[in-house]
């Protein structure tokens, strides 16, 4: 039988039915992913404009994604509109939370090619069960530590202690590989 | 500033497969449908004014790419993996009272196979399951082959030398786990709560006092799996048997996740397997068809080329999940606490009634008194003073002690315990970690346990 044609090729065949299906699939993570970041800041109205930034991004950029990584991309797409838009509102909107003050370890600066992100992506990937999913609900989709405790059903203390000895494993996984952090 | 790891336009999410996305979405007041009818009338309106000025280079465009992909085939290319494993049933929906204490229920999806619950019996420690596996299409579940190879899903080792018996079917089950229902009923019923990761592969002749996968694991009678061949080969019945034990009455999800064994395959000797479900290999294609085949890597013994195979439907070809709900009155153990151990212990002169209960779930610690400050001052990763040491002198350590206080603080409200082999040689964080063989505890092997350099004795 043949095979429907992937989303990814579908998009950056300008289907516009490839848009909606992406929509249908994945405004309701792009809206958390922003709601998260933008929390007690973003008016719900913020949130929509902002995700329809998106998504019409997206749709812009379809030549870049392909399917494995689209998930992500949008995730992408989500964080930095966000951001965006809280600049253009020229409000505070760095959300901490304790423990990112005491540990100056950060990522960001590491994410810059595609190999580190790969390697980190890897690095997450062989962790294990709780920690993995801990690290992409805080990281990815910017889920508090509260909210993680809550859904996870696990101590948010052990949420914290999780993802310390999980900054601590790629630290030293990358430091091992002769990243100089 | 909240570290983000995503930032790069190469970014991709590291999958979690058994991640429920319903807990990742919130509720934010957002009209999903307001947003799509803008995002659509938006790019509508941006293409409407492009097209006007393209049309007649578009049409020739699809012209020439329409002959292109028939010349080239491209169709025969696409998705290729896309049909090759059928429809996915889900059946086998079942529920079995042992007795007016004991409620198990069975909840199977398998591609082709009838599962049957046989059986379920034990006692308060122990359960015995008892499965038969038969194919809907009547055919022969087992099939005489001499040239079977068994192989470690998790770790990717061969079994080296199976014992080729025509009888015999070798069965790998991976990734079992337990899980304790938490109090959020939706996460509960998505297989989520306090995790306890039994990751284990045995492999049994039909011979029941052998397993040709002991020399190479490590593995504790409390997690066997048996298997044997009946009806001429037509049904395969499984047994299972664990120890539970828990103090308190529990509810408990475990998933029992089999992934067949093949032979080699086209006369080329399969090298690596996707490890598992949650392998980094072909998550892509896994999750599409749901993780309801396996893949792997071969390399041509000819001329050493690797190339990437279906690997399924072969002599053994029994994929299932099966996931059973155990609701069962366990028992477990407390100790009291002396007052020389307790001030040792929590650093606090005032703590009385201490006492530490071990179960299954892992080690609480509670006091009249409420106040654990002491606790929080354990490295859980400090082995040399956080340490559970079995009768047997198995000694496993990173020990996560639950307090349980009375002081209402946000650290009551989950148990949970992690420990892993501590003296297994050479391994390191992440080889533990690999290859862990996360034990539920039994608190009758248990010897005693020390917890930030108190030996507290459990007997």
């Amino acid at each position: 039988m043949k095979q429907k044609k992937s989303l990814s090729k579908r998009l950056r065949a300008k289907d516009e039915t490839a848009l909606e299906d992406i929509m249908s699939q994945y405004t309701r993570l792009v809206t958390s992913v922003i709601y998260n970041i933008g929390k007690n800041i973003l008016s719900r109205e913020d949130i929509e404009e902002t995700a329809m930034d998106t998504f019409i991004t997206l749709w812009k950029n379809a030549d870049k994604v392909n399917d494995e990584t689209l998930q992500g991309y949008i995730c992408c797409i989500a964080k930095t509109k966000t951001f965006d838009k809280i600049d253009k509102l020229k409000r505070t909107y760095l959300n901490c939370s304790e423990e990112d003050i005491e540990d100056p370890f950060t990522l960001e600066p590491m994410i810059e090619d595609k190999i580190t992100a790969e390697i980190i992506g890897n690095i997450i990937e062989a962790m294990p069960q709780p920690d993995k999913e801990i690290v992409i609900r805080y990281y990815y989709y910017h889920q508090t530590t509260a909210d993680i405790s809550l859904l996870m059903d696990i101590n948010r203390q052990t949420v914290k202690t999780k993802l310390a000895k999980a900054r601590k494993t790629i630290r030293n996984d990358l430091m091992k590989r002769g990243y100089d952090l | 500033m909240k570290k983000n790891i995503f930032d790069s336009k190469y970014f991709f999410i590291p999958s979690v497969n058994d991640i429920d996305m319903a807990t990742i979405y919130n509720d934010n007041g957002t009209d999903e449908e307001h947003i799509k009818n803008m995002v659509l009338s938006e790019i509508r309106k941006t293409h409407y004014i492009r097209s006007k000025k393209r049309r007649i280079a578009v049409t020739l465009i699809a012209a020439a790419l329409s002959v292109s992909i028939l010349a080239t085939g491209a169709f025969a290319a696409i998705d290729r993996f896309g049909t090759a494993f059928g429809d996915i049933t889900r059946g086998n929906s079942d529920s079995v009272k042992v007795s007016d204490e004991k409620e198990y229920s069975i909840n199977s999806i398998g591609n082709d196979l009838d599962i049957d619950v046989l059986g379920i019996t034990g006692d308060d420690n122990t359960a015995y399951i008892s499965l038969e596996l038969r194919k809907k299409d009547g055919s022969n579940i087992v099939e005489d082959d001499s040239s079977f190879i068994g192989y470690n899903f998790s770790s990717g080792n061969e079994f080296n030398s199976p014992v080729a018996d025509e009888d015999s079917i070798y069965i790998s089950v991976n990734d079992v786990k337990y899980q304790q229902v938490g109090n959020n009923s939706k996460y509960a019923q998505s297989g989520y709560g306090s995790w306890k990761y039994i990751s284990y592969n045995k492999i049994f002749s039909e011979d029941p006092g052998k397993s040709i996968a002991d020399s190479q694991e490590n593995l504790s009678e409390h997690k066997a799996v048996k298997t044997v061949p009946s009806d001429n080969g037509k049904a395969l019945k499984m047994f299972i048997k664990y120890i539970i034990s828990s103090d308190t009455p529990k509810e408990k999800t475990m998933n029992i996740i089999c992934r067949g064994i093949t032979e080699y395959h086209y006369g080329r000797k399969l090298k690596t397997y996707a490890k598992d479900y949650q392998g980094d290999i072909y998550n892509d294609v896994l999750n599409e068809f749901n993780y309801n085949s396996i893949y792997g890597e071969v390399v041509d013994e000819a001329d050493g080329s690797k190339s990437f195979v279906e690997i399924t439907n072969k002599k053994l070809d029994i994929n299932f999940d099966i996931s059973l709900k155990l609701n069962y009155d366990g028992t477990g153990k407390n100790v009291k606490l002396s007052s020389a151990d307790a001030q040792k212990l929590f650093g606090d002169k005032n703590m009385s009634n201490a006492e530490i209960n071990i179960s299954s779930f892992g080690i609480d610690i509670s006091s009249d008194k409420g106040s654990v400050n002491g606790i929080q001052e354990i490295d859980f990763y400090d082995t040399d003073k956080n340490r559970i040491i079995m009768k047997d002198g198995r000694e496993y350590g990173m020990i996560q002690i639950i307090e349980t206080g009375t002081d209402d603080s946000e650290f009551i409200n989950t148990e949970y315990c992690e420990l892993w082999e501590f003296n297994a040689p050479g391994n390191d964080y992440f080889e533990n970690f690999k290859n862990a063989d996360i034990l539920l505890l039994n608190t009758d092997e248990i010897d005693r346990v020390i917890i930030n350099g108190v030996t507290i004795p459990i007997r």
